[in-house]
């Protein structure tokens, strides 16, 4: 498999309203960086959420880390999941559960052992620099810690494919930093391939990367 | 606090639910005890101008279990004084046989109505006593205090099902940002709800664990003895294998029942 992400003509709405996202197509190769950029209300959460099957298109097709999306069950849903790292705007992170226990989350769901799950999750938040806070509550932590907190748990399992809504958004430059650090080691060092969607490309990044503009629900490749 | 308060109501639920029924398998017990006691104390007294076998009627008529001749020695020594040996004698030979009737099971008005016709169909039969007003009367006081057990046990149920379920529901919501970001990283359904199921399975089995405790203790108690006594009813003591085993089974098979229905609907709504 040569690609990730292979969208052709989707078509995404919400319920029975007008389409959102129209004709929109992309290809993303495996390892690569790829950025959607656009304006506020554009769609640019709309698109990350297909991606993860959080909504479904109403036409065109759809295929991410070799999951067509035509007719998917709920299991098979749940299976491309298990491959994806979902960073989100709003971080959604379990209030009840610990830090350690939040970024273990997609270890646990694939089924690694105790030990093997507290391992990688003190890993990560050593990178995230928050290994000193893993048996905080996410409500005591800061924004820009949830965040990482969230980075790191979207790691944990190695994924395929990290998809990142906004996830510098809110942040302070220190945590922003620490963000774009883990997503550019993990392409370079893992071979992740990342989709980033914001509204921002930072300027000091450094490495190569695939950039698409979403406007008026349409999809165009910058080169 | 509000952790306790929902599993205390689930509990509670639970325990009225497996109390009633419970309660409705002692009055089950105690009335068939009583029913099988007033069987034995039950008894058709029949008439006939000949000897009748037991084999004959049993085969006649299935119900009856024994036939037992009523001597007439009594009434004979009775009258000894009376009479001449001569005459006591031809009475003796005139005198009709007189039997009781034993049957297997309580009689309901229509079964005794059908004994009796089966009865009246032999010949040599010429009077037939059911004493069925007094059976009558017992027997329907019996019938109402099952039905009225059944009847409350039912709606007792019935409340503290929708009880139990309003609880899971509420778990549901309680838990549900957790089960949505679960569901988001690939979870499946029963990893996403494994909480509410041990939740709901441990709080059904400490009821059902305190509906056994209550049930094997109260036989045992003096007060509940004397008075049961002064009822003249025997309370069935509690098997904690079969009865107990029941429960805890029963329990546990709801909770999963209730925790898979409430978790289904509300996700696919």
């Amino acid at each position: 498999m040569d690609y990730v992400i292979k969208a052709n003509g989707l078509n995404i709405s919400y319920g029975r309203d007008e389409p959102i996202i129209t004709d929109a197509s992309m290809l993303v190769k495996a390892h690569e960086f790829v950025f959607i950029t656009g304006k506020s209300g554009s769609g640019k959460s709309t698109i990350i959420k297909s991606l993860y099957g959080d909504l479904m298109p109403t036409r065109g097709e759809l295929n991410v880390c070799g999951v067509d999306f035509k007719n998917i069950t709920s299991s098979k849903l749940n299976v491309l999941r298990r491959y994806l790292g979902v960073v989100f705007q709003d971080y959604k992170l379990i209030d009840e559960w610990t830090v350690e226990q939040n970024v273990m989350l997609p270890l646990i769901i694939g089924g690694f052992s105790r030990s093997v799950c507290i391992k990688q999750a003190h890993k990560l938040l050593k990178h995230v620099k928050l290994l000193h806070k893993v048996n905080k509550y996410p409500f005591e932590l800061s924004g820009g810690e949830q965040q990482r907190v969230a980075m790191a748990r979207a790691l944990a399992h190695n994924p395929v494919l990290i998809l990142a809504d906004e996830p510098t958004g809110n942040l302070d430059s220190y945590s922003s930093e620490v963000i774009w650090n883990l997503l550019k080691g993990a392409k370079e060092h893992l071979g992740t391939t990342i989709l980033v969607v914001t509204h921002n490309i930072p300027a000091t990044l450094g490495i190569d990367y695939k950039h698409f503009f979403l406007e008026g629900g349409v999809l165009h490749e910058v080169n | 606090m509000k952790s306790i308060s929902s599993h205390l109501s689930v509990m509670l639920s639970v325990f009225v639910l497996l109390f009633c029924l419970q309660f409705a398998n002692v009055i089950n017990k105690i009335v068939d005890e009583y029913a099988d006691k007033i069987t034995n104390d039950y008894s058709i007294v029949i008439v006939s101008s000949i000897e009748i076998k037991e084999e004959d009627l049993k085969k006649q008529i299935s119900e009856v279990t024994s036939l037992s001749e009523i001597s007439s020695k009594k009434i004979l020594d009775r009258l000894k004084n009376d009479m001449s040996s001569k005459n006591l004698a031809l009475l003796q030979v005139a005198l009709p046989k007189f039997y009781t009737i034993k049957l297997g099971v309580m009689p309901n008005q229509k079964n005794i109505q059908e004994i009796k016709t089966k009865l009246g169909a032999i010949s040599s039969i010429t009077r037939i006593e059911t004493f069925a007003k007094t059976h009558e009367k017992i027997f329907k006081m019996f019938l109402i205090l099952q039905t009225t057990a059944y009847v409350f046990t039912t709606f007792i149920a019935l409340i503290s099902m929708l009880l139990i379920f309003k609880q899971v529901r509420i778990w549901v919501y309680e838990h549900n940002r957790r089960m949505s970001i679960m569901s988001l990283f690939g979870a499946s359904f029963f990893m996403k709800s494994a909480m509410l199921y041990r939740m709901a399975i441990v709080d059904s089995v400490l009821s059902a664990l305190l509906v056994s405790v209550f049930y094997f203790i109260l036989p045992k108690i003096s007060m509940v003895q004397a008075f049961a006594e002064s009822l003249g009813i025997t309370l069935p003591q509690f098997n904690i294998i079969y009865e107990g085993g029941a429960l805890m089974g029963g329990a546990f098979l709801f909770s999963i029942f209730a925790v898979t229905l409430v978790s289904q609907k509300i996700g696919r709504a």
